[in-house]
């Protein structure tokens, strides 16, 4: 704070990126340019699919630079969101900063508490900085294909993936005539080899694989039926290298825990007060109604 | 209010059916449900939460409910007393479709992570509704908590989040009319 008082410009500038009203009319505005995303996106939906593989500066070079009239409300939305970002930021930094000066007039619990909505907002950021990570710096090889025996090289390293064999399990009941044999849960045993070292693994839908900084991702499979038209058996692999995954995992734990502590401190600690103090009023609301209405009846009566 | 709007809503899906909770292989897991489950309440929430705000400014058009009641423990700075029938009712409501919706949003990602390897998959244009609605009720809360706006303010955009939920979340949910019968 001592900066901000050596430094009258910037201090400036920092009030007016911490105000409240910035807030307000910046989630106006992304709510609006979401809803016009949504119609740009269902009128053409397969150019925003190749965004989370091939990145986002190959992805505004090619497709979304190109088609400007589908594509124009996403930087609109990357702007808003940067400026959000800095807000929360300054807001929050701003308020956490009075807190602790003001620590002396709370109580202990109250005092941590009341750091929840504060918690949630460097969450929300640590979370979209994941996300500019991922579509940033993450290496994406999608669609790789293996079959049982064969194996594939993971890019910069010596390392190899192996498909040792792929057993999933089928529906073996009557009642879905529809899915009879079907496959219900794929199930692909690898080999992953790292020089001497070998370890199995099993890859299966919503359950990845992690090897030498890679998530490996099952993406596709055949045959889909037990013994159907004799295809050949197969994986399709999605292998990504990602350095946002661990911050938006984190930032959505650490925002959910800001959220209970929010709730907790809502219902535990602020909302008793509040209803009785609600409730009272409530009362005496209702007692005044119930007089007056006494009175006219008894003017409407006289 | 709120059940003529729920016996709408229904009748308004029989005859225009999109798709039904069909599981596929990629939902063989909790995240998926917790995704369908959580924004569904989070939905009934934030419609609640808009139907006792619409109670609100007509009890308040009225002159129904003209008491008033004193919020020192919220951070309000420029109005200090805000109508009781209207915010006492609608604002846990809203609190809690908020907090389901973003449990519904987290479900939802770490569901696509597992499954796609991303947290965002842009197959599906609803994900851009689903953040518009989030967006829209953190303006909400930040409306009330920072007492930012009039009551009647805040509460008159409390009950225009039923045309957001509607518009947003159920429409684009609408398939082409079928007799049902």
């Amino acid at each position: 704070m001592a900066i901000l008082k050596m430094l009258p410009q910037f201090s400036s500038v920092w009030k007016k990126l911490s105000s409240m009203h910035l807030t307000i009319v910046l989630c106006l505005l992304l709510t609006a340019d979401l809803a016009w995303g949504y119609v740009c996106l269902k009128k053409n939906i397969l150019l925003f699919s190749p965004l989370n593989d091939i990145g986002l500066t190959a992805w505004t070079k090619t497709y979304g630079g190109h088609q400007l009239e589908y594509t124009a409300w996403f930087f609109v939305l990357l702007i808003l969101l940067a400026l959000f970002c800095v807000n929360t930021f300054v807001c929050t930094t701003d308020r956490v900063l009075r807190l602790v000066r003001l620590r002396s007039h709370y109580k202990t619990k109250r005092f941590f508490f009341r750091f929840a909505p504060h918690v949630m907002h460097y969450a929300l950021i640590i979370i979209l900085s994941g996300y500019l990570g991922s579509y940033m710096f993450a290496h994406v090889l999608d669609t790789r294909t293996l079959i049982p025996g064969a194996s594939m090289t993971l890019p910069g390293t010596e390392s190899k993936i192996l498909l040792k064999s792929f057993d999933p399990k089928y529906y073996q009941g009557t009642r879905l005539a529809a899915f009879h044999k079907h496959v219900l849960k794929p199930k692909a045993r690898l080999l992953l080899i790292d020089g001497e070292h070998r370890q199995t693994a099993i890859l299966q839908y919503n359950r990845p694989v992690r090897f030498k900084g890679y998530g490996i991702f099952l993406k596709d499979f055949s045959p889909k039926k037990q013994g159907g038209m004799g295809m050949k058996t197969r994986i399709d692999l999605s292998i990504r290298k990602d350095p946002g995954v661990f911050l938006y995992l984190i930032g959505m734990l650490i925002f959910t825990a800001g959220m209970v502590g929010y709730l907790a401190d809502w219902i535990f600690l602020r909302r008793p007060i509040k209803d009785a103090t609600a409730k009272n009023n409530f009362a005496a609301a209702e007692v005044r109604d119930h007089r007056s209405s006494k009175t006219k009846s008894y003017k409407n009566l006289s | 209010m709120i059940l003529s709007l729920t016996c709408i809503i229904a009748l308004i899906t029989v005859f225009f059916p999109k798709d039904f909770y069909l599981p596929f292989l990629k939902s063989n897991t909790l995240l998926a449900h917790f995704f369908f489950f959580f924004g569904v309440i989070g939905k009934g929430c934030f419609l609640v939460a808009s139907a006792w705000a619409v109670i609100g400014l007509f009890q308040e058009h009225r002159g129904i409910s003209q008491e008033t009641v004193n919020t020192s423990d919220v951070t309000v700075s420029n109005s200090p007393q805000v109508s009781l029938s209207a915010h006492y009712y609608w604002f846990p409501w809203a609190v809690w479709g908020f907090a389901f919706w973003t449990l519904s949003m987290f479900s939802g990602e770490l569901w696509s992570y597992l499954g796609w390897g991303t947290p965002v998959v842009w197959d599906d244009p609803a994900i851009t509704t689903t953040m518009a609605t989030w967006f829209f009720y953190i303006c909400l809360l930040h409306l009330h908590l920072t007492g930012t706006w009039t009551a009647r303010g805040r509460t008159a955009y409390a009950a225009s989040g039923i045309l957001v939920v509607l518009i947003l979340n159920y429409i684009p949910q609408l398939g082409p009319y079928r007799w049902p019968f």
